[in-house]
This record gives C-alpha cells, structure tokens and sequence, in this order.
C-alpha cells in the first residue's frame, strides 16, 4: 500500500508538471 | 444581533484594520529587500541557509521554473510527511506508543499539510507522536504559507514589473517569508497564548479520577470506521461509562501559532479550538481569529505598495470587508436568532444577562453565539480551517455562511497569499468584464488584459468548483461516500458537500457528523486537495509571467480607474455571481432546503 500511496503523491506532481509545460506552450507567441 | 456581538465585530475590525498597514508595509520591505532592520539581522541566517541549500540569490526565474521550484518542494514536504506517519512508532518522542498511521491517512494528511488544507482525517491526541505533529506537521504549517505567500508576491511583482521575463527567486520568496515574516510573528503569538492557558510541554498524557462517573453516548461504527445504522437508516448509538479520563499533553502553543498564522487550521487536538488547551479564554479566542485575518489582510496594502499605488491595495481590502462584514451578519443573527422547534417547546431562546439566547448547540460557554460565528466566518473566509465550534451544530443559514465563504473561493481576506492572488484573479475578470461593456481592451494596472491572461483567470477560477461539484456528485452516487454520512436527508448532502468544498479550497474544517477516516474519503478528499491547491497555482504564476513580460501602458482618458467605488462594486458583484452561480443549485438541496423545511415545522 505504501507503493501505491507514494506512486500517487508522484504522479500528482507529474500531472501538474506537465499541467505547467502545456501553459508554458500555449503562453508562447504563434 | 445583541450589542455585545455588534460591539465584538467592530472591535474586531478595527483591531484588523490597525495591523494592515504596519505588517503590510513590512512584507513588502522584506520581499523588496529593502535595507530594513529585520533584513539586516537576519542576514546571517538567510545566507546560511542559501550557501547550506546551493541556492544563487542572484539567480531571477522564469514563472516556469519558479513554479517548477514551488512544486518540487512541496512533494517533498508531502513525502516527509508521509515517512513521518509511517514510521512514526520507531522514531522519538512518542510517549504513548502511537501506531504508525494506515497508508490512506498518511497520504490524505501528508496532501493536506503540503497544501496548506489541513483537512484531519484522524485524532490528533490519539494517533500523532509529537515527533510527528512538530516536524512533519508543524513545519508543514510554515512551508505551506510560505508557499502560498510567495505565490501573491510573484503575482504582484508579475502587476509591477514590465517588459521582465523573470518574476523573482523561489527559494529566496521562500526562506523570507519563512524566516522574516512566519517565524517572528509566530513566537510572539505562541508566547502570549501560553501566557493564557495553553500548554506547551513533552510530557506523557494525565489519567486523571473524575469526581463522578460519566455516563454518554456515541455513534456506534464498524471495524472500517463507519457509522451503522438501523433499519430507518438512523445512527445506532452506543452508552459507555467512564470513571477516568485522560488528559492529552504537548507542544501545543508553538503549533496553534503557526496554525493560526499561517491560516493552516489543522489542531494538535481533535476538538481544535474548542478544546481548552487551544484556545482557553476569550482573549485567547480573539488573538487567534486576529492571527488569521492579520496576513491575507495586511497583504492587500503589500500588494498597493509594490504596485506604486496603495489605493489599489485599499481597494481590494475594501471589496473584501464588505463581503466579510455580510458574512458574519448572516452568520451571528441566524445563530441568535435560534431555533424555532426549540422555541415551540416553550424554551427562551432571547438573549439576556442571564444568558445568550439562540442557538447555543455545538457552540463552547466561554466563547458564546458572537465569538463563535465569528470564528466560523473568520475561520471559513480565509484557508484557516481551525474551529471553536461545531459547524454541523448551526442554523442552516448559519452553516451556510461558512460553505458559501469557502465556495466564493476564499477570497474574503482569504488564505496567506491565497487570498489576495484569487482576489487579484477575480479583478482581473472583473476588468475584463468592464473592457467588454465599454468596448475598450481591458487593462489592469497599465498591463492589458488579452486572450492569455483569461484563459488562465479562468482555469485558476474554475478548477475549484469542478472538483467540488464532481466529487461530490460521486460521493453522493457511490456507497462508499453515503456509508459515511451521519444524518440522513438534505443535512447529510450538506455533509458531503462541505466536506469535498473544504479539501478542494484547502480549508481543512469540517462541518462534522461525516467519518472520513476511510479509503474512499482519504483517497478522494488528498486528491482534491492537492490540484485544488496547485493546478490554480501553476494558471496564477502562468498570468504573473505573462503579466510581467508587456510593457506598461500609460493611464489615459479611457483607463478604468480600479482604486474607486466602481471598481470595489465591480469586484464584489465578479466574486458573488461566479461564486453563486456555480454553488447555488447544490446549496439549494443542502443548508437552502434544510432551512425551509425547519422554518416550515415552526
């Protein structure tokens, strides 16, 4: 269980890591 | 509402008011480096820790890489805390030989101190060593508002600067915050409370005689921590007898500082600050509903400083006391007012000098309708969470008050730095609004407002009440979430949906009569608090980055002026129509119908 839990702490920070590299790309000029 | 509560609001008020600017002037001479006494104390310490961590003060970042910072950090905060938990009963200072908690309530508390919720699944006493509860959840106290803190200092500085591709040094925001603004206030809060009452020590829990034995009842619960019920459905309730009781010890007034301070709200004990230990007196009551307004408010006068205009910081705390104010009048006249199948019985419920009236249920004696209605709105209108009563006891209306304060986004004062960059998002919706009807580009302090910059005011605004809502709706679907529900009907909707608005605003408080303690609710409830803590935080730094790059346009003619009337009643109707319009139809089948159907048996 505490694989899963750590995985889920990780893969919620994944998300918004990738959250911040699609802003990032929709932030840049055309 | 009686004079004493009138008298007690406006006291309150002021006493805030008195503290904006002083405290407001000097976060935005620490996070503007001036040479200031403070900084130059500190100095040694602050470069101790940046050569320790390898951090370049020089170094500005990008709102990428200033939110990457942010983010990592706060895994790791939520990690540790997660070890801490775990490993809890092989570590020091662990009196009582607490169990390590189970992987589900690690994860769900790691989440809600990382993300400055505190959402308590469990009992503080009765699982936390104070290893535990000091350096995993206390220092997660400090963290997590610093956190939030350099967010709005990022945002500003985004508002300030022009034609910049930087927005500030995370780790610098960081450790100032931490080290000139938390931490010294934080100690002198601690000391004037232990110099009320409450404790601060390591020593094992007291048993202790009671002079006569005590007879109670309680909801019986299965081997999952469920509540079980009849065959109506109702709560099975179970008699227990006690001769002795057991009184908790602990450090607690160095947490229930930073616990206030940092409007964090997670209590050390399970009744937070209800409990005596916490908050002993009514001065105590009143400096810790102070120590929660004092920074989301003081931030609005950091924010015009930085800015170059104060009015617009005075503007902002405006819009905010204005919503605050009606607030906690709904809140205190609904309590007062009491409840009318009580009134049927023949029961007083007018205030006299012999007693408050209203509706005293779930409320402490030292503390009264006024103190605690207060506290609620206090509490609920920031990030705060902590509590001096029990929500799930008040009027419908009265419990309406806190839902409808965190559903607004807590923007009233708000969370430390939370509330002032949700403020700020919703002027900038506002402006956005207002360029729409006059048909010019909408600008907000010399930056035009474009396609960008709503696109991530928009996902900062609305993440919130998407995971409110559809948490909710699967709770309410799904047999998991109803088996936790202790009382049936509209109440019951109320239970859940308060509890899911709590974790996705990272209040933390709980409106009660739900046991969360389980898979489904820890699992849930951590996933709502962390991306409703930081998918709004990555749109926030995104708009501070954008904001930061345009140049500055001069006022003209055609400006909107956003330190006037206008503007604070702009700001005001943004917050309550996007804040209604989402909520309404659930409020409607919880505290709205619950209200209608108690006055309709009166």
């Amino acid at each position: 269980m505490d694989v899963i839990f750590i995985l889920a702490l990780l893969v919620l920070y994944a998300a918004t890591h990738c959250l911040v590299v699609a802003l990032a790309r929709l932030g840049e000029p055309e | 509402m009686t004079a004493a509560a009138v008298t007690l609001i406006v006291c309150f008020l002021v006493l805030t008011l008195v503290c904006v600017k002083p405290v407001g002037l000097y976060m935005a001479n620490v996070f503007d480096g001036r040479p200031i006494w403070a900084l130059r104390t500190g100095a040694p310490l602050e470069h101790w820790i940046y050569r320790l961590c390898g951090v370049d003060i020089r170094r500005e970042m990008s709102w990428q890489q200033y939110t990457i910072g942010l983010l990592v950090f706060n895994l790791i905060g939520a990690l540790a805390v997660y070890a801490l938990q775990r490993l809890q009963v092989w570590l020091p200072l662990n009196p009582q030989k607490f169990a390590a908690l189970t992987p589900d309530s690690a994860f769900n508390t790691a989440v809600s101190f990382a993300t400055n919720t505190n959402w308590q699944g469990y009992s503080g006493e009765s699982a936390m060593s104070y290893l535990t509860q000091m350096l995993g959840l206390a220092v997660q106290n400090f963290l997590s508002a610093a956190s939030g803190i350099v967010v709005a200092i990022a945002l500003i500085r985004g508002l300030a600067r022009h034609s910049a591709d930087t927005i500030g040094n995370v780790w610098v925001d960081l450790t100032r915050s931490t080290v000139y603004v938390l931490v010294p206030l934080a100690l002198v809060l601690a000391i004037a409370l232990v110099s009320q009452g409450v404790i601060q020590n390591f020593s094992a829990y007291k048993d202790v005689s009671m002079a006569e034995a005590l007879t109670y009842q309680q909801p019986k619960t299965d081997a999952a921590g469920n509540p079980l019920r009849d065959a109506a459905g109702h709560p099975v309730q179970e008699t227990l007898t006690t001769h002795a009781q057991t009184l908790p010890m602990g450090p607690i007034a160095s947490q229930e500082s930073i616990k206030e301070l940092g409007t964090n709200g997670g209590g050390f004990l399970n009744a937070n600050s209800a409990h005596p230990y916490e908050n002993p007196t009514a001065l105590s009551n009143l400096l810790e509903m102070l120590a929660i307004l004092i920074i989301p408010a003081a931030l609005t006068y950091t924010f015009g400083r930085m800015v170059g205009d104060t009015r617009q910081g005075w503007a902002v705390y405006a819009a905010m006391t204005i919503l605050f104010v009606s607030m906690v009048s709904i809140a205190c006249y609904n309590e007062q007012r009491g409840n009318p199948l009580i009134a049927r019985l023949g029961v007083d419920q007018a205030a006299s000098p012999l007693q408050p009236g209203g509706n005293m249920e779930g409320k402490e004696a030292r503390f009264g309708i006024a103190a605690s209605a207060l506290f609620a709105t206090v509490t609920t209108s920031t990030s705060c969470g902590a509590v001096n009563s029990a929500h799930d006891s008040y009027t419908p209306l009265g419990g309406f008050v806190p839902l409808f304060n965190m559903q607004l986004g807590e923007v009233v004062y708000g969370g430390v730095g939370t509330g002032l960059y949700s403020m700020l998002i919703f002027a900038i919706v506002g402006v956005f609004i207002a360029g729409l009807m006059i048909g010019r580009t909408p600008e907000y302090l010399g930056k035009k407002i474009e396609a960008f910059e709503m696109k991530m005011s928009s996902i900062a605004i609305l993440v919130m009440p998407f995971i409110v809502l559809v948490g909710t709706a699967a709770a309410v679907s799904m047999s998991a979430g109803q088996g936790a529900v202790g009382n049936p009907q509209a109440h019951g909707f109320s239970e859940i949906l308060y509890a899911f608005t709590s974790a996705s605003n990272n209040n933390g408080s709980a409106f009660g009569g739900l046991s969360p303690n389980t898979l489904f609710y820890n699992s849930a409830l951590g996933l709502c608090m962390w991306l409703g803590r930081f998918w709004p935080i990555v749109a926030v730094l995104a708009v501070a980055g954008s904001l930061a790059a345009k140049k500055r346009i001069p006022v003209s003619d055609g400006t909107m002026p956003t330190h006037g009337v206008t503007f604070v009643i702009l700001l005001i109707g943004t917050v309550l129509l996007v804040g209604a319009l989402t909520f309404v139809p659930a409020l409607a089948l919880g505290p709205i119908v619950e209200h209608l159907m108690l006055w309709a048996r009166a």
